[in-house]
Formats: C-alpha cells, sequence, structure tokens
C-alpha cells in the first residue's frame, strides 16, 4: 500500500511538472544541437515524443533528368525527380508516413524539358511523390499568371505565398494560399508560405502585372501569432534567400523552422538563428533535405532535430528510382527531344560564327534582341552582345531549336537598362581594347582604329544615325551577363532601371520564325583598322 | 527594395544588380573552373553554392579551387 502511496506521489509530482512545463511558452529554447540519427529517436517507448520530418527541395529548376558528374575516370549520375521520389518514398515508410514534404519554389523553369511543358512536367512528378506545400518563388511568374494558376489547378498540392498580393483587392494571389495546417502524426505544423519580395523588380512587368510582393518580415508578423494558436509548430516556406531567412529569423518570434530557396545553399549542417531553426537543400534537385523532428506534446517544443547531414546527396544507385515518375521523365524527354529537331524557319545564307567585328550570325541575334520591349512598352535604342558568347554556326538550310541553343548555349536572359551616350562609348572602347570590335550592335554603328592609345579608338558612333550624344541617356537591351560585368565591361554595372526579360535563345527562335526566311548580312555597323 | 546588392568575393566587395546569379559575380574563368569540376564557391558558413544562386545583399563567397572536385561531364568551355 506504501509503495503504492510512493508511485502515486511520484506521479503527481512528475503530472505537476508537465503541467508547469506546458505553461511556459509554447516556443521554448531548444537544447544544444547534436547529431541525432533517426534510429536512435522513433522509439515506440517515448509515447509523449512524436519524431516527423520535413523532406524538402528547393529551386529544382526543372531538373528533372539526372546530371552526369565526372571523378577522375569515373562518372555518376546526380539529381532526378525520380531519385528524389524514390528517396521521399523511403522516408515516408521509414517514418511511418510522419513527414511532410515540401518546396522552396523556383521549380519549373530552366531546362529545355520543363520549359516545353510551362512546369506541367515537374508539377505531374510531384502529385506522384505527395509534396504538401510549394512556396512561390521569382521563377515561377516566368511565363505569366495564367500558367501559374494552370499548374495550381494541376497541383494536388497548394501553392503557398502570403506575401504575394493582388494589388486591386490586397487579397492573396489567386493563384495561392496563405499557409495551410497539417497534421503530421499527432503534431499540427502550420506552413505559412513566402515569396520572393523583389519579384516585380527582376521579372518581366507583364508576368507580375496587378500583384505586390511584400516584405517577408511584416507579412510573417501578421500571421504567425495565430498560427502559433492553431498549430503546434510553425513552419516557413520561404523563396527570400539565406540572407534575409536569416534575418526574418532574427525579427519574428515563433517560428520553428524555415525551409529556404533562392539563393541555392547547401546547407548541410541546420542552421539555427535564436530559436528558429534554417534548411536549405542547393538546388537542380541534386539535394533533399531530411530535417527529423522530435517534438514534445506536454512541453509543446522540438526537443531534439538534425543537426548535420541534413542534406541526402541525390546519386543514381543508391535507391530504387520511382518507376512511374522514371516513365513520366522518358516520356518528357523524348516529346522535348522532337521540339529540339523541330525547324524553327530557314536560313538562306550560312550562318558563320565570328570571332571578331560584324558578322550575320551576330546581326540576326541582336536584331531579335533589340525587336523586343525593352521594358516601358517600347524596344531599346541600341541592342549590345559580345561575340564571345555566340559560340557556333548554322548552315544554309532549315534551323532547328537545337541548332541554336548550340550557337547560345550559356542561358542567358534578356537584361534591358539606362544608360548615357557617355557610358556607351566606355564600352564600346573596351570592346576594341583587346579583340577588335568585341561587340555587336543593333540600333547603332561604330567605326574603330586600333592605331590609337586605348581610350581614343572609337572614331565615329552612330545611334539611328544620329551622333551618339553623351548626355542623352538611351535605352538598352544586352544579357544579364554582360549586366553583371562580364567580358570586363563593368560599365554596364553602373546602369539604371534594370529589367529583365526571357531568354536570349528563346527571342531569337522566335524572331526566327517571325521573320522566316532569313539572310542577315553584313552591314557596315562595325568598321575598324 | 534596392536595385543593387554589395556582395564580397573572395574578401573583396563588389556591387551587382538584384536578380544576378553567383555566375555573375565571381568571374569568367571561375565559373569555368566550377563547371569543369576544378573548384566549388562557398558562403561564409562553408556550405556550398551553386553558380545559378541568387545574389543577396550581404553575401560572401569564396571560390575553392580543387583538383579532386567532381564536376558535370559536358560542362561548356
Amino acid at each position: 500500500m506504501r509503495r503504492n502511496l510512493l508511485a502515486w506521489l511520484v506521479l503527481l509530482a512528475l503530472a505537476l511538472g508537465v503541467v508547469v512545463a506546458g505553461c511556459q511558452a509554447p516556443f521554448g529554447p531548444k537544447p544544444t544541437a547534436t547529431a541525432m540519427p533517426p534510429a536512435a529517436t522513433a522509439s515506440p517507448t517515448q509515447p509523449k515524443t512524436e519524431t516527423i520530418a520535413i523532406l524538402h527541395t528547393n529551386d529544382m529548376h526543372g531538373y528533372v533528368e539526372p546530371e552526369l558528374i565526372r571523378v577522375g575516370e569515373k562518372s555518376f549520375e546526380s539529381g532526378g525527380a525520380a531519385n528524389i521520389a524514390g528517396h521521399i518514398e523511403a522516408f515516408r515508410k521509414e517514418y511511418k508516413g510522419k513527414v511532410l514534404v515540401l518546396d522552396g519554389g523556383d521549380t519549373w523553369q530552366g531546362t529545355f524539358v520543363s520549359n516545353k511543358s510551362r512546369g506541367a512536367a515537374v508539377t505531374e512528378m510531384m502529385n506522384i511523390s505527395g509534396y504538401d506545400a510549394q512556396a512561390l518563388g521569382n521563377h515561377d511568374f516566368d511565363w505569366g499568371q495564367e500558367v501559374l494558376k494552370e499548374r495550381a489547378a494541376q497541383a494536388k498540392f497548394p501553392f503557398l505565398a502570403a506575401n504575394v498580393v493582388e494589388e486591386s483587392s490586397g487579397k492573396v494571389f489567386s493563384g495561392a494560399k496563405p499557409y495551410i495546417v497539417k497534421s503530421v502524426g499527432s503534431v499540427k505544423v502550420a506552413v505559412l508560405g513566402l515569396g520572393y519580395p523583389g519579384t516585380s523588380a527582376i521579372s518581366k512587368a507583364a508576368n507580375v502585372k496587378g500583384l505586390k510582393f511584400l516584405p517577408g518580415p511584416e507579412t510573417a508578423a501578421q500571421y504567425i501569432p495565430a498560427l502559433r494558436k492553431e498549430a503546434d509548430l510553425v513552419v516557413v516556406l520561404s523563396h527570400l534567400g539565406l540572407g534575409d531567412d536569416e534575418k526574418l529569423a532574427a525579427s519574428v518570434e515563433g517560428i520553428d523552422v524555415i525551409v529556404g530557396g533562392h539563393s541555392h545553399t547547401e546547407i548541410r549542417n541546420t542552421k539555427r538563428v535564436g530559436n528558429t531553426l534554417i534548411v536549405q537543400a542547393g538546388s537542380k534537385a541534386k539535394f533533399l533535405g531530411r530535417l527529423e523532428l522530435v517534438y514534445d506534446k506536454e512541453a509543446r517544443k522540438i526537443t531534439r532535430y538534425t543537426t548535420s547531414d541534413e542534406l541526402l546527396s541525390v546519386v543514381s544507385g543508391k535507391i530504387a528510382p520511382d518507376a512511374q515518375v522514371a516513365a513520366l521523365v522518358t516520356k518528357y524527354v523524348k516529346d522535348a527531344q522532337a521540339i529540339m529537331d523541330r525547324p524553327l524557319g530557314e536560313t538562306l545564307v550560312d550562318l558563320e560564327q565570328g570571332y571578331a567585328g560584324e558578322f550575320p550570325l551576330g546581326n540576326l541575334i541582336v536584331d531579335a534582341m533589340r525587336s523586343v520591349d525593352a521594358g516601358y512598352g517600347k524596344v531599346a535604342d541600341v541592342a549590345m552582345h559580345n561575340n564571345a558568347g555566340v559560340r557556333s554556326s548554322i548552315p544554309k538550310g532549315p534551323i532547328t531549336y537545337g541548332q541554336l541553343y548550340k550557337v547560345l548555349p550559356f542561358d542567358n536572359v534578356l537584361t534591358a537598362m539606362d544608360l548615357t551616350g557617355a557610358q556607351i562609348g566606355i564600352i564600346l572602347e573596351k570592346a576594341v581594347a583587346g579583340r577588335p570590335g568585341n561587340m555587336l550592335v543593333s540600333g547603332m554603328t561604330y567605326t574603330f582604329d586600333q592605331s590609337q592609345p586605348e581610350g581614343a579608338r572609337i572614331k565615329v558612333a552612330l545611334v539611328g544615325g544620329q551622333p551618339l550624344d553623351p548626355k542623352r541617356v538611351y535605352r538598352v537591351m544586352t544579357i544579364d551577363y554582360l549586366a553583371g560585368g562580364g567580358d570586363g565591361q563593368v560599365e554596364f554595372k553602373n546602369g539604371s532601371n534594370l529589367t529583365y526579360g526571357d531568354p536570349t535563345v528563346d527571342v531569337v527562335a522566335e524572331y526566327i520564325q517571325r521573320h522566316s526566311p532569313v539572310s542577315p548580312k553584313i552591314e557596315g555597323r562595325i568598321v575598324g583598322r | 527594395m534596392s536595385e543593387k546588392v554589395k556582395v564580397w568575393v573572395d574578401g573583396k566587395e563588389d556591387t551587382f544588380f538584384l536578380g544576378l546569379r553567383v555566375r555573375h559575380a565571381i568571374g569568367y574563368q571561375a565559373v569555368k573552373a566550377v563547371e569543369q569540376g576544378r573548384a566549388r564557391v562557398q558562403d561564409a558558413d562553408g556550405n556550398g553554392v551553386d553558380l545559378d544562386g541568387a545574389l543577396y545583399d550581404g553575401e560572401r563567397l569564396f571560390v575553392v579551387y580543387s583538383k579532386r572536385r567532381p564536376g558535370p561531364v559536358n560542362a561548356s568551355s
């Protein structure tokens, strides 16, 4: 009897302790980080705790096929949607279904296979893998809002973006939800989505028309208090980039985990800022993140979490790929190859690669660049592309997308900016300082004399037939590589009012389709001696 | 949001347009080295960063060269 009484007293003391702990702030301090193998924590003898896992990808950019990697004489395959799906399925079994599968956005744009289906290929594969939610990245707007809404209708999971709102109503963009609350085992998890606040500054204006992209911290601060009441854990699914994720964690209380994206950072050891854990899984489907969390239901806090080796390298042969996804990849690759081989149009002349000065293929490219909107509903005054960025030739006859891709293989995107005539002059001088005439132009001509000292070689520069005015501001269409100061052309970095456009190769492809048959020629745009 | 971001590459400060990527910040030769598997890019914490990662204000990048680092077989040059 006394032993029973003692036992009751012990139980009572324990229960009181639990009550006190339960009255503490719901978001208690986490223990010192320790590596935590799953087998050691998934014990059924710990009923007060629940072990769950957040599986995550981000910035897949349409990489549904694995990429071949070499190590010395050997090689292996990295990434791929079928391998990712195989790992997700294995973890689902390991955690007895107590997993949350999230993607941090920028999911579709980036490979020909995915681009040609406007991301439908990736969404179909994510449906099979049972994703629970996806944040909206800036590139997810690359094909406009209607395509995004088509993907939303296709997806069996919601897109989350609490800070992407419609200007007219102030409501969250109709292709997305602000958050979800989902039960994972016995743990209620709220997932709040945040898109990239700078999306309107780095996307085509038409694609984001009528939308506002609000700052992450302010938006999160509005939602988090209510979500904390509704759920046991609060996760932010973010496309802010690691720098802003860290600022968010430091400035907004009550976020347990940030699953990030945008900066393509491979966070192998879980980062902790205050009481918030930050994870991100690189990019291009090369990694699957696995954040194991042990949640104490009575203390209402995370008591253990994965601190090291949070990223699983996705490599062919490690695990059986998902057969259904693998079959889809094969189908979409075959479809894409057919499009690659389909003629866009015809050229009546050989389009030879040129290394210096003007050449017909170069003129075709810059003319195509100057034919599209440069940001204010008008075409640019001038288009500029470096000669070195043109990498192959196309013989007379039909032109396929595949051939054109070999000509422009760098995945550059059109980039328009304001430059003064003086700045354009500096760029032209740089272009004739080394390789003579290393700047293809449309809308202007220039004459140079290489016998003159550097900085004084441009003799005549005309825009639209008029002398280049050093003080006038011109709208210049170029590519992101040059906007970043590539080829030593650092003056581009001093431009202003920058806007981004479509991939250069796609713009040239559409130009050829519109103007076929093409027969560009040398017109005296660049004359030097 | 500012039109430009400040980034440090191997300790050297530079400024880039918002929306540009790691490959634009580290220079052509370093990009080539990464694509050929001779180097990798890391942030201040030692995390690997992909060439197409978006630059963010205050980011510190380091190009780390290694002869044994694997790389894509069909890397462009």
